[in-house]
């Protein structure tokens, strides 16, 4: 029996700054956690795919939340999660939409396509970082899906 | 009560009439090509009635063959009538019905029982017809007509060439005459009056409708520039909200980092943070281009734009030599209206654009030239074509967008096309983009209106 996995999460965020203050504000708090980023749309389905595509060999670490920005190259969030969402094996992937967007147009979108919440990256680290903790205890420690969709 | 017992009336005369005589194709304007089918129709039956009366009562009087031969003729013209407002002609049409059946009348009135009483009236009808639907030259013609008619019968009676019974005595004439040039004058002066309230409201009715049109179009465009400022706005704080997300995030880490004795990663995050603030700047500055060029700062004046381009060459040398890129100018490119730096800056855009994005291309090229002349709207569509990098055809639209930018390692700040857009729409034309996909080339139509007659005549 080998010791269980960390849970995982998904950044897919464009711009590089803000990539590094969101996945160092998740790494502020304690506890084990895989943190995997994506840069693009494209990148990030192609990772959750091959999370859920190899069952044993796990050359992806299926993972426990998606945080996903909306406005992003090549494949855009909404896109992304459209496709999630109609993915049997993705669908119950938990979705977090982080933005800089706090337009109503956006809100309405990513809630039409199912995001399972929907957070304004707020102006300061030290309000993000306690962003963060919440969203990592909550949606990594409390939060509940099956294992095998 | 009688206007209600009118209107009556004349509804059932309307259904009557469609269904009698379907709607007509005509090349004119709906509203009259109605008016006169009805007119015609109306005419038309008026005639049939009074022709049933006169065969009615011939029959009762006597036999004559003059008679059977003008029913047959006034059932051919019918006839030929009702094909000719089959074909829109309706006002020929009308003619004819008019003309052949007062030449019935007067004949029968000469040549088979002479000018009755009921004649004389009967007389007047197709006189006020014409004069409701024709031209006052159709009134005076008949009206006229009538009256030499009379007049030959009341000399023919005097020279004893006609029968007493088909006879009109000179006094009868002279009564004739005059209750005609009474009832003609009349008709004269009521159709005229009639046939001018027709024209006002016909023409007031498209003035109307020019002007609802002209309303709508405003509103329409109103509500498309209130949807591209609510996109604009949107894109515009979002862009501008990202560096100020990176520069509170490491200036509030840098904070923590300092009042913890750390300062190892400080120059890493001050790096950061200005280089956010210069981004920011960037773009602020990039906005503020962009809405000066949503003015139209000159008086449209004719542009050349083989001059434009040949300005453009010198320009842009350096930059076009830097990316092995050939320009090239097809055909002759007709003088266009407009602000011409404006036009400059477009042109200049859409070259650069090409130099950036030659997607490896051995030899880019890029190609300029008329695609199309449209006189009729007064206006021409350039193409501006490379043989670079493309895009997806489903990408078309976005990449006019306000900071939009296809990859996010493109250099520049993904503005260049959205102040291209914004200073063609400012010129009142259009821009759109097509490619085959990446890696097929791109090709952007810009649509320009041209110089007015006079313009190209001071120029």
């Amino acid at each position: 029996m080998s010791e269980p996995l960390p849970p995982c999460v998904l950044v897919v965020e464009d711009n590089p700054d803000h990539a590094e203050l969101v996945i160092a504000a998740l790494d502020e708090h304690p506890g084990g956690l895989l943190i995997e980023r994506a840069a693009d749309g494209e990148e990030a389905l192609r990772y959750l795919r091959a999370s859920v595509g190899s069952t044993e060999g796990d050359t992806a670490h299926r993972p426990a939340l998606v945080l996903l920005d909306l406005r992003l190259p090549k494949v855009d969030g909404i896109e992304v999660l459209r496709q999630m969402r109609e993915d049997d094996q993705l669908r119950q992937v938990p979705v977090v939409v982080l933005t800089s967007s706090s337009a109503s147009r956006d809100m309405n979108q990513a809630y039409s396509h199912h995001c399972n919440s929907y957070l304004v990256k707020p102006l300061g680290y030290g309000e993000l970082t306690e962003l963060m903790g919440w969203v990592r205890h909550y949606w990594t420690e409390c939060n509940k899906t099956p294992r095998e969709p | 009560m009688i206007w209600q017992a009118l209107s009556r009336v004349e509804r059932s005369w309307r259904r009557l009439v469609d269904r009698f005589l379907p709607p007509v194709a005509t090349g004119r304007a709906a509203g009259e090509a109605d008016s006169s089918r009805l007119l015609v129709s109306v005419l038309l039956m008026v005639c049939l009635v009074l022709v049933a009366l006169i065969a009615a009562w011939q029959l009762e009087r006597q036999r004559s063959h003059v008679s059977d031969a003008l029913m047959l003729c006034l059932l051919a013209s019918f006839g030929l009538a009702l094909r000719l407002v089959g074909r829109g002609r309706a006002r020929l049409a009308a003619a004819l019905a008019l003309t052949s059946s007062w030449a019935v009348l007067c004949a029968s009135g000469v040549w088979a029982f002479g000018l009755t009483d009921v004649a004389l009236p009967a007389m007047l009808l197709p006189v006020m017809i014409a004069g409701l639907l024709q031209h006052w030259r159709a009134v005076a013609l008949l009206s006229s007509l009538s009256i030499a008619a009379a007049w030959c019968m009341a000399w023919a009676q005097a020279a004893g060439i006609l029968t007493p019974r088909a006879a009109l005595p000179w006094p009868a004439a002279l009564d004739l005459s005059g209750f005609l040039v009474v009832g003609t004058g009349l008709i004269l002066v009521y159709g005229d009056h009639l046939r001018g309230q027709h024209d006002r409201l016909a023409a007031e009715q498209l003035e109307r409708q020019r002007v609802e049109a002209e309303r709508e179009a405003l509103i329409a465009q109103l509500a498309a520039s209130n949807e591209a400022l609510e996109r604009f706005a949107y894109s515009v704080s979002h862009d501008l909200k990202s560096p100020l997300v990176t520069i509170t995030g490491f200036a509030s880490r840098l904070g923590t980092d300092l009042s913890s004795g750390r300062a190892d990663r400080a120059e890493r995050y001050l790096d950061r943070i200005s280089h956010a603030a210069g981004h920011m700047g960037s773009l602020l500055d990039e906005l503020l281009k962009l809405s000066r060029a949503g003015r139209v700062l000159q008086t449209p004046q004719p542009v050349d734009l083989g001059d434009v381009l040949t300005e453009l060459r010198a320009l842009l040398q350096t930059r076009l030599e830097a990316a092995g890129m050939a320009l090239r100018v097809d055909g002759y490119l007709p003088v266009v209206r407009g602000d011409r730096q404006r036009l400059l800056t477009v042109f200049q855009n859409l070259i650069e654009n090409a130099t950036k994005f030659t997607g490896g291309q051995a030899q880019p090229t890029v190609t300029i030239r008329c695609v199309e002349l449209d006189m009729s709207v007064n206006q021409a569509t350039f193409a501006v074509t490379d043989n670079g990098q493309g895009f997806d055809p489903a990408e078309g639209e976005r990449i006019f967008g306000v900071f939009q930018q296809l990859r996010p390692q493109d250099d520049g700040l993904g503005i260049g096309l959205a102040l291209v857009r914004r200073i063609v729409e400012a010129h009142a034309g259009r821009i759109r983009a097509e490619s085959d996909g990446v890696g097929q080339g791109a090709c952007f139509l810009v649509t320009l209106p041209l110089p007015c007659a006079d313009e190209v005549a001071l120029s």
